[in-house]
């Protein structure tokens, strides 16, 4: 033991076992992020190819849910505070918020799930919750072609404004990566969150505006109309709603809000990741 | 036979590795995953605590230097915590307490070491390589000669779920070993592999410790350990037990698994007393606990200590310090002791020490538990309270809002309200029987499906009979005729509402004829007429017959702040309304509203040519 601490403070050693610098560590995770998407696409297609349909099912499905809740909300349980274009409406809420259920649920699962490759291999952990979103991001891509065939059946007008879907869901991805960090790092100490997950989503999924317009249904009450704008889910759809259907603009405070929630989550989620990054090891 | 502690290596090469009192704890919940390696101390944890959060300490406390150009093995049984060392010193988990330092990144091979499961294994290796920390182009480079390696023939493209161990461990192996890492810690990898691989790996670990410094192997199989290494670590119960020269160490190691005979080991590792000295023999334990028996129980804390010391008094001073013991734990103790096998003086001070440490870490992390899963607890009913909340708020306003949206169109039926009915006057100026007067109404009706006004001597149903019908439902100067012909005259307002029912209000007019007042005062016949044409306007408010208490219950009396000025309060919801108020101000308007009115209503009474007629029916 004596020996030990002598020889400890040699110049040419370090501590193990702990975390590294912030700066460091993301300059580490930059170098390494082919990992992150490597990873990302093997995940993606070596998940899927194990179905019939294949990668048809990264279209099926959001399909397939905007069918529902098309069929649910459009016809049997319409309310007045349906838009007029309801489908276009619909389908791009549902299409968005897919995005960042998939990021939110996979965020969780992103430490928790990869626990043998976490306790084998010595890499920067932020890879992980990346590789999440990276994944989730090319889920995207197909979906969004959809999205905009879809809507030029439904008849809006194409224009120039739909490229900017691009920027707005890069801006969405990094929301998405801040989330999903503070998740990776809670599920780990608290498993619990894994289950509350779904019920976020839900309430979610009615609070940002999906199948209903909010500014209707809250036209006369501007206390919970503003809340219903800060929504950050909602944020981000009503930008991509802003852009691609001409019948509905975004609310500033929504262009206002989005940004700012992407900071605010990456930052966070960020460093709170970060602050536990040597104790993944022990999650199981 | 007693842990030499750290027998360092000699002062020149430079240390690769120091361990400084490093502890590892590991919190398992019940349900948890992290069964292989640790079963033994699991268990402990799961019949003591029972559900819940379980605390495990891996390592307790071990120190050692480990210096450049060594081979070095590390022995013991399962769960005794080698694995946890390794994990420890490759930093994949941390310290609890001490501190572990290294030259390099020291990189773990284990047999643990899943990659991804649903790949192949040639995406497992670019994925390995990349997270080792290779560019894309390196580990494109690699990944043939990996698969060589590894000799996975077409199982390369297979996913790796589908690998047996062996194979598994193959592709694991020659992944860490593709690089040339300058630490290289190898968990029980090579022992699942079949002869040929064995031997390659073995040649392989060789060269890799030739241009590396530092090479720790845990293995099972001690005959290969003796070729490889020439330091031995000797890992018991999470702590060091002995730590030396190769030979030196496995013989001791191997005898030790020896002594006790077959069963000993593996109750040494499963059963819960935390202590060495427990592998006496079952035999010899049983007798020695009838014993005991007759002592512990009566005797009291000081005394049991000393029952404890008697057979044994060089382990006296320790004993007197430990931690009450629940009976059967100082069964066995006693039992051990005076089985007198394998029992040194220091072992005593370490097991109370041990004990002692695991029990306060207990506590203490129960304690901290029970607060976790307390504020979890909240945090979670906190969230449900909030989603409830905005489901609440994002469904309540809808329900007000519907009656207003969809209007009287659909939605639930309402009854009408007339909230006034009244007329210009109270009587009216005829010049002769046979001549017509006008009737200026006004009304304010709520509710309403629809309106029809009507006429005859006494009070009718406007809408069956109507003067005429679909009309708004406010207005201010509806003209009406009169017949001069009648002494009294009334009006009828019905309205009916979206639910079927109707209610009436009858305005009664009566006739203040011209050749009576005439003969009188001539002149006043005509400043009658004239002052009639001054009150015209419906804003006055004196109306004495304004209104027969026929309409609704609801609507208790007739609202004379109501009638008087409906053009200034008029039905957002009626766009018609101006249009109608402005045409009885036109001065021809007078008797235009009945000529459509007539030839719609053949039996209207109000019809010039028909009065007579009506009056015949009626008079009498």
């Amino acid at each position: 033991m004596v020996d030990a601490r002598l020889a400890a403070p040699g110049e040419n050693l370090f501590l193990v076992g702990q975390r590294p610098p912030l700066g460091a560590y993301l300059a580490e995770a930059w170098r390494r992020r082919t990992f992150a998407f490597t990873l990302a696409s093997y995940r993606l297609f070596g998940g899927l190819v194990r179905n019939r349909l294949g990668v048809l099912w990264i279209v099926l499905k959001p399909l397939l849910t905007a069918l529902i809740y098309g069929t649910i909300f459009g016809a049997v349980l319409s309310s007045a505070a349906r838009p007029v274009d309801f489908v276009p409406y619909l389908i791009t809420g549902v299409f968005i918020f897919e995005f960042f259920t998939g990021c939110f649920g996979g965020g969780s699962r992103a430490i928790t799930g990869n626990a043998k490759l976490v306790q084998s291999l010595g890499f920067p952990r932020i890879l992980l919750p990346m590789s999440v979103v990276a994944e989730q991001a090319m889920r995207l891509v197909p979906i969004l072609v959809l999205l905009g065939i879809l809507l030029l059946v439904f008849g809006e007008p194409i224009a120039w404004s739909w490229l900017l879907v691009i920027p707005i869901m890069a801006m969405m991805a990094v929301f998405n990566l801040g989330v999903g960090l503070i998740v990776a790092r809670m599920s780990v100490t608290t498993r619990d969150v894994q289950q509350l997950i779904p019920i976020i989503n839900r309430v979610l999924l009615y609070a940002s505006a999906i199948f209903f317009q909010v500014d209707k249904i809250f036209a006369d009450n501007p206390v919970v109309l503003t809340i219903a704008h800060l929504v950050p889910t909602y944020d981000f759809i009503a930008l991509v709603r802003g852009v691609m259907l001409t019948a509905h603009p975004a609310p500033t405070l929504a262009i206002i809000a989005a940004p700012v929630w992407t900071v605010i989550a990456i930052v966070v989620g960020v460093v709170y990741f970060w602050r536990a990054e040597a104790r993944y090891g022990l999650s199981d | 036979m007693p842990g030499t502690g750290e027998s360092v290596g000699e002062a020149g090469p430079r240390p690769m590795i120091v361990a400084d009192d490093a502890h590892v704890t590991y919190r398992v919940y019940a349900s948890g995953k992290r069964m292989s390696a640790r079963e033994s101390l699991f268990n402990i944890n799961a019949l003591r605590g029972g559900r819940g959060l379980q605390t495990v300490p891996a390592l307790r406390g071990v120190s050692f230097t480990a210096s450049e150009g060594e081979t070095i093995g590390v022995i013991g049984h399962n769960g005794s915590g080698k694995s946890t060392l390794f994990r420890a010193m490759s930093g994949l988990i941390p310290t609890s307490e001490g501190k572990i330092w290294a030259a390099d990144r020291p990189v773990l091979l284990g047999v643990n070491a899943a990659l991804v499961p649903e790949l192949s294994g040639e995406n497992n290796i670019k994925l390995g390589l990349l997270a080792m920390g290779f560019t894309p182009d390196e580990a494109a480079a690699h990944v043939d000669e990996i698969a060589d390696f590894a000799e996975l023939n077409e199982f390369l493209y297979h996913p790796m779920r589908t690998y047996s161990s062996g194979m598994g461990a193959r592709l694991r192996f020659a992944i860490a070993s593709a690089k040339a890492h300058s630490i290289l810690l190898i968990d029980e990898a090579l022992s699942v592999g079949d002869r040929r691989f064995k031997l390659k790996s073995e040649q392989r670990i060789r060269s890799l410790r030739d241009n590396a410094g530092l090479v720790m192997i845990v293995s099972h199989s001690v005959g290969s350990l003796k070729d490889t290494c020439d330091r031995v670590l000797w890992i018991h119960k999470g702590e060091l037990r002995a730590d030396g020269d190769a030979k030196g160490v496995i013989d001791e190691y191997v005898r030790w698994t020896k002594q006790p005979g077959n069963t000993a080991v593996g109750a040494a590792s499963a059963k819960r007393p935390a202590r060495p000295a427990a592998k006496a023999k079952p035999a010899a334990a049983v007798a020695a606990a009838e014993v005991a028996v007759d002592q512990v129980p009566a005797v009291s804390e000081p005394a049991r200590s000393d029952a404890a010391a008697t057979p044994q008094p060089v382990a006296a001073p320790a004993k007197a310090s430990e931690p009450p013991l629940s009976p059967f734990e100082q069964l066995l103790i006693d039992a051990a002791v005076d089985a007198k096998e394998l029992v040194v003086p220091t072992e005593g001070v370490r097991t109370t020490a041990r004990r002692d440490r695991y029990r306060r870490g207990v506590r203490e992390r129960n304690r901290r538990i029970v607060l976790t899963l307390t504020v979890t607890g909240i945090a979670i009913l906190l969230a449900i309270g909030a989603g409830a909340a905005i489901a609440l708020l994002s469904g309540m306003p809808q329900a007000p809002d519907a009656p207003n949206r969809s209007g009287a169109s659909s939605s639930r039926p309402v009854a009408p309200v007339i909230s006034g009915f009244a007329a210009d006057t109270a009587t009216v100026a005829c010049e002769t029987p046979d001549a017509e007067a006008s009737v200026r109404l006004s009304w304010e009706v709520g509710n309403a499906a629809e309106i029809g006004v009507g006429a005859a001597a006494t009070q009718i149903d406007a809408i069956d009979q109507p003067l005429e019908t679909e009309l708004p439902s406010s207005a201010a100067n509806y003209a009406a005729l009169f017949p001069c012909d009648q002494e009294s005259w009334s009006y009828t307002l019905t309205a009916q509402g979206s639910d079927g029912s109707r209610v009436d209000s009858v305005v009664t007019v009566t006739r203040a004829l011209a050749e009576a007042t005439d003969a009188a005062t001539d002149p006043e016949a005509d400043s009658g007429d004239t002052d009639r044409g001054a009150v015209t306007p419906p804003d006055q408010e004196s109306d004495p017959v304004t209104d027969s208490g026929n309409s609704d219950a609801s609507e208790p009396a007739p609202d004379p702040s109501v009638t008087p000025d409906p053009i200034e309060t008029p039905d957002p919801v009626v766009t018609p309304d101006p249009a109608q108020t402005t045409t009885p101000t036109d001065p021809t308007d007078g008797a235009e509203p009945t000529e459509p009115a007539a030839p719609t209503e053949p039996t209207a009474p109000a019809e010039p040519d028909a009065t007579p007629a009506a009056d015949a029916t009626t008079a009498p």
